[in-house]
């Protein structure tokens, strides 16, 4: 069993408007605990409740003690930091560290908070970074520095999340992680100009983690949390793929099946109707009598569903076909989904904003393949946190 | 001399710096100087005040180029490796938040080589900060050192309590310019460097109870605050402690007893939480609805429109109330242990809370005689002189460090206005001329002159005493042998030695004041061929009494007492590595100073300085050095006199088996006083960046660092 921690305040929750909670959700297993810790009740009564039914999740209130420091205190705090780096120089000078640290910067910034000790062991801590710019108050800054300083003590790694730009992270936290998960190449890149291993640099490219640590609110991707979807339970290793239903392309859609049940890859299939009836028909006749068998022989999982959650069913999918052009496909390229409009009987028509077109069954194969091998590159936390495991 | 073209810089930072550093800036300036305020980018902004009274500034981030800024990254870099190996070692790291510690490190580095640059381009000729207690006193200091420039410092506030940075109050201060005694005796206990404590008094008070006592002033602050005719003003006054209450019970038994007469103005402490702030406001406005709550209001307004002034626990402002001449009456520290202010008998207690008798009675029948007196006396130690010349006497200060520094650069040795060099005097070969003030104390020189009849065995030797006291002269004419008697006065130790010096006809010459006892030679000769030498002396009992000089932490000489004393090389490379504004070194190493070792001696053949009352040298060497300095405090000559030898390559030596006595000190620190302080300042100013130093800090602070 491994335990993995991860301190959360106030700020970070509000800056990704309560998504970091949901980070762990890749990451708990039966075999990895994941111990959520904050000072805050708010953050504790908000991912308490949201993870009590989560056996591999436990929430942590790391209740502040809040100090009244005497100046007689302070300066004997400071009698004791002057001999701890006494020997120290700012290098290229010779002047003593601690004569520009001590009386002043360090004195005057002690802080008013302490709090207890962890229980246990860990094997791991994800930290999310603070932003320079954006100075925490007092007594989240007191608990993740105290956090910190218990997991060094403890020789616990420190698996830094970027959630904030990178130009804004304190120098000192860029020294102390052992670990640094990002977002995108440009902040690999930064890390590794500022003397960071290329080897302990991350980039996180899975969908839902990524907004998970992401401060700009997306009123499409806070769909990937919808609880209905929750309980589909995808995983990250199958394809999931959108078929819109076409009330006259049927036997294109049959050929669709068709070559995805050719196809041993695990997948889950939805299946969206349009919402249509034709005379005495309604959809839902057509597809039992047409399409179901069909997709039962997809060898996988599917699910035919409303016309109404066309968008949310198109945020969850790696793969998007339909028989015709509707304006939903390029949408859905926009947050770098394949969307394919696959049709034999359509001449041969150039890429439309994102869009391909295919009428011709072997390039259709061609493009799932691709799809199926890009999304064995999506990297999530938990892909992350395996490879950092110690 | 005035300050005609003189650059000073003014490190500015919060309001509290800019009310005594803007008055004593703007003077100079009227008196020539070109002020460049300089200042920090930080949250706060220190420009404000600035802008408010038209000044121009620079940010040190004006400075920075491509080159600089390649430094700051790969300087911080560095360090932050160091430091992350070391922060989480000790458990009191973690309260000093991770973020803050970034933040110390990214403005620190910054700061440091943009001031480099500052100097480098902007080449000022003295540094004018409020003190060394913050990065930005000490980068300016350290840097001010570097580049030799003078560094003039003030103070921070009532000293009223025990402070560990008090111990680095003076470190690379030419001269700390403090309110009074009180602050002295603080700085003192704390082992700042008493030699550059200089008394001016309180560059802003001074002026601030004019111009706020003004009665056009007082009616507007009055009516600013909407007080009601008739009615006695209670200022209260609290420190940080007091201003976190927000215990409503406090505040209820606070008010009790008091009556309608009265009306108070809270004025909170600034560094109050504004959140805690406001809570207790509404506490006590729920109490007492007529009472005025201020949080940023200008507290001197309030000083001068009060009637009375109750301190809760230590502020500045209680101090303060008193030069502005109002009753003040205290409660002690919200931990309870001491009533300060009542202790020291200028404050008349109104503790317990509630217990409000000495104001009213004060109110019927004024302040009690005895508490008159007493602050009276309080405010002597405290201020100096409340006389509205503080800033005059800063000034002063600033000029004198100016004119002090001209022989440093090319008049060389001596006296302004008289001969420079010794004068080159015919002398006989192999004598040796031992020269000797008389002091007021024949016991004392006849101790002296018996010992050097009994141990001095050279074959040529004379004695010249230079008497200084007309009460001597009768005791010397009973004592024979081959003897010298010049006429001085005064106890300026420099001229007498001067005077002797000129006189005496020996190739040799040995210093030495009344009340050194003269033992053991050996060597002696030989090792001021072509030295400056002192030797070990001792009290009487065998103990230590100066065994050679070294210069403190403060860089600072004192008398070495430890006999495992080791001269460092590191002092010497400081300084012969000053570097100046343009980066090129000046004095260089050369033996046995440099690298190259010590030229055959061992380290305890050398010192910093010699002296202690005993200094000697050949003629040769004294001509080329010239005269001790006649304008350096008595105990600072030898010192003086052997950082000129060492400018000019001379070696210093000590030379320890020789042996000498201090029967009893004389001269030492008869020619210093509060107002005597030119002597003083004159050492630390003429050598500016060229002292040697010791910065083992944490054996300088000793039992100042015990828990």
């Amino acid at each position: 069993m491994k335990r993995i921690l991860f301190p959360i305040g106030e700020r970070e929750m509000l800056a990704t408007q309560g998504r970091l909670m949901y980070l762990p959700e890749r990451i708990a297993s039966p075999d990895v605990t994941v111990d959520i810790i904050t000072y805050s009740n708010e953050v504790f009564e908000k991912t308490g409740n949201f993870w009590k039914n989560n056996n591999n999740i436990n929430v942590v209130l790391s209740d502040p003690n809040p100090l009244v420091i005497p100046a007689d205190f302070r300066d004997n705090l400071v009698k004791i930091f002057i001999p701890q780096i006494k020997d120290i120089l700012i290098p290229d000078t010779d002047l003593s560290l601690w004569k520009v640290a001590a009386f002043d910067d360090f004195r005057g910034h002690i802080s008013s908070f302490t709090f207890p000790d962890l229980k246990g062991d860990y094997d791991l801590m994800l930290l999310p970074f603070p932003s320079f710019d954006e100075p925490p108050p007092d007594k989240s800054d007191a608990f993740y520095s105290t956090i910190i300083f218990l997991a060094k003590e403890r020789g616990i790694p420190i698996v830094a999340l970027q959630i904030y730009p990178v130009f804004n992270t304190p120098v000192l936290f860029v020294k102390i992680a052992d670990y640094f998960i990002v977002k995108s190449e440009f902040e690999r890149q930064y890390y590794e100009q500022r003397g960071i291993e290329k080897g302990k640099i991350f980039i996180l490219n899975d969908i839902k983690d990524c907004y998970c640590l992401d401060t700009i609110e997306d009123v499409y991707k806070n769909l990937l949390f919808d609880e209905q979807i929750k309980k589909i339970e995808l995983t990250s290793d199958e394809l999931v793929v959108l078929i819109i239903n076409h009330p006259r392309f049927r036997a294109q859609i049959k050929e669709i099946l068709k070559l995805l049940g050719s196809l041993n890859t695990p997948k889950t299939v939805f299946f969206l109707k349009r919402g249509y009836h034709v005379r005495d028909l309604s959809e839902d006749q057509i597809i039992n009598d047409l399409i179901r068998e069909d997709l039962k022989r997809i060898k996988g999982r599917f699910f035919i569903a409303e016309d109404g959650s066309l968008v949310t069913l198109l945020m969850l999918s790696d793969l998007i076909i339909s028989t015709s052009y509707i304006i939903p496909l390029q949408f859905a390229s926009k947050y770098n989904k394949v969307a394919v409009v696959f049709n034999p009987l359509f001449p041969k028509t150039p890429s439309h904003n994102g869009v391909t077109f295919i009428n011709n069954l072997n390039v259709l194969l061609e493009v799932i393949s691709l799809c199926i091998s890009a999304k064995k590159t999506d990297v999530s936390i938990g892909d992350i946190l395996k490879k950092v495991r110690v | 001399m005035n300050l005609k073209r003189k650059r000073i810089a003014c490190l500015i930072a919060l309001p509290h710096h800019t009310k005594f550093l803007m008055p004593v800036a703007l003077e100079a300036r009227k008196r020539g100087a070109e002020v460049i305020f300089f200042l920090t980018m930080a949250d706060y902004p220190f420009e404000r005040d600035l802008i408010k009274n038209g000044q121009k500034f620079r940010y040190l981030t004006d400075y920075m180029d491509n080159v600089t800024a390649e430094k700051i990254d790969s300087t911080l870099s560095r360090l932050l490796d160091i430091w992350k190996s070391r922060c989480f070692k000790w458990d009191g790291f973690r309260h000093w938040s991770l973020f803050e510690q970034s933040r110390f490190f990214n403005a620190a580095i910054e700061e440091y080589f943009c001031l480099e640059r500052f100097i480098e381009k902007e080449l000022p000729d003295l540094f004018i900060a409020l003190h060394e207690r913050n990065r930005w006193g000490k980068l300016t200091g350290h840097l001010a050192a570097k580049y030799g420039i003078p560094y003039v410092t003030f103070q921070e506030g009532d000293y009223h309590e025990s402070r560990l940075s008090f111990s680095a109050h003076t470190e690379y201060s030419t001269a700390d310019l403090i309110w009074g005694e009180a602050s002295r005796d603080m700085l003192g206990s704390h082992k700042s460097a008493i030699d550059k404590l200089i008394f001016i008094g309180n560059t802003h008070l001074d002026n601030a109870i004019k111009t706020y006592s003004n009665p056009l002033n007082k009616k507007r602050v009055t009516e600013e605050l909407g007080i009601p005719a008739g009615k006695k003003i209670v200022v209260v006054l609290l420190d940080l402690e007091w201003a976190a209450v927000i215990d409503k019970r406090v505040w209820f038994e606070f008010f009790k007893g008091t009556n309608n007469e009265i009306i108070f103005i809270f004025k909170w402490h600034p560094n109050a939480l504004l959140g805690t702030y406001q809570k207790a406001e509404g506490i006590i406005k729920d109490l007492s609805p007529e009472s005025i709550m201020l949080y940023t209001y200008d507290p001197y307004s309030l000083l001068a429109i009060a009637d009375y002034c109750v301190t809760l626990g230590k502020t500045t402002l209680a101090l303060e109330s008193l030069a502005f001449g109002r009753p003040l009456f205290a409660l002690p520290s919200r931990d309870g242990t001491k009533d300060y202010y009542v202790d020291m008998g200028v404050a008349q207690s109104v503790s317990p809370l509630g217990n409000w008798a000495n104001l009213y009675r004060t109110i019927e029948e004024g302040v009690p005689p005895h508490i008159g007196n007493n602050i009276k006396e309080y405010l002597r130690k405290s201020f100096y002189r409340l006389d509205g010349k503080a800033i005059e006497r800063a000034i002063d200060i600033m000029k004198y460090i100016f004119e002090s520094r001209q022989p440093a650069r090319g008049k060389g040795q001596g006296t302004r206005g008289k001969e420079q060099r010794a004068k080159s005097k015919e002398h006989i070969s192999g004598r040796v001329s031992f020269i000797i003030p008389s002091g007021d104390d024949a016991e004392v020189l006849l101790a002296t002159l018996t010992s050097l009849s009994q141990n001095v065995k050279y074959p040529d030797w004379e004695v010249v005493i230079v008497v200084n006291d007309e009460n001597i002269k009768g005791m010397l004419s009973g004592i024979s042998g081959d003897m010298q008697i010049v006429d001085a006065e005064g106890h300026n130790l420099s001229l007498l030695y001067n005077k002797g010096a000129e006189a005496a006809s020996g190739e040799y010459l040995i210093f030495l004041r009344p009340g050194i006892v003269y033992f053991k030679d050996e060597g002696l000769l030989d090792g001021i061929e072509n030295s400056v030498a002192g030797l070990p002396l001792k009290n009487p009992d065998m103990t230590p009494y100066c065994l050679g000089i070294g210069y403190d932490f403060n860089f600072t000489p004192y008398k070495i007492q430890n006999i495992e004393y080791r001269a460092q090389n590191t002092d010497n490379e400081t300084f012969m590595s000053q570097r100046d504004a343009k980066g090129n070194e000046n004095n260089p190493p050369s033996p046995p100073f440099g690298k190259g070792g010590m030229g055959g001696f061992s380290d305890e053949n050398y010192r910093d300085a010699v002296g202690g009352g005993f200094i000697a040298m050949s003629r040769k060497i004294f001509e080329s050095i010239g005269r001790f300095d006649e304008e350096i405090a008595n105990h600072l000559i030898e010192p003086d006199i052997c950082l000129k030898a060492k400018e000019l390559n001379i070696k210093v030596r000590y030379l320890p088996d020789c042996l000498a006595f201090n029967y009893k000190e004389t001269f030492f620190g008869e020619d210093v006083s509060d107002e005597n302080w030119k002597n003083r300042v004159k050492f630390f100013a003429k050598w500016v960046g060229k002292f040697p130093k010791d910065e083992d800090f944490i054996n300088f602070a000793g039992d100042l660092l015990k828990v």
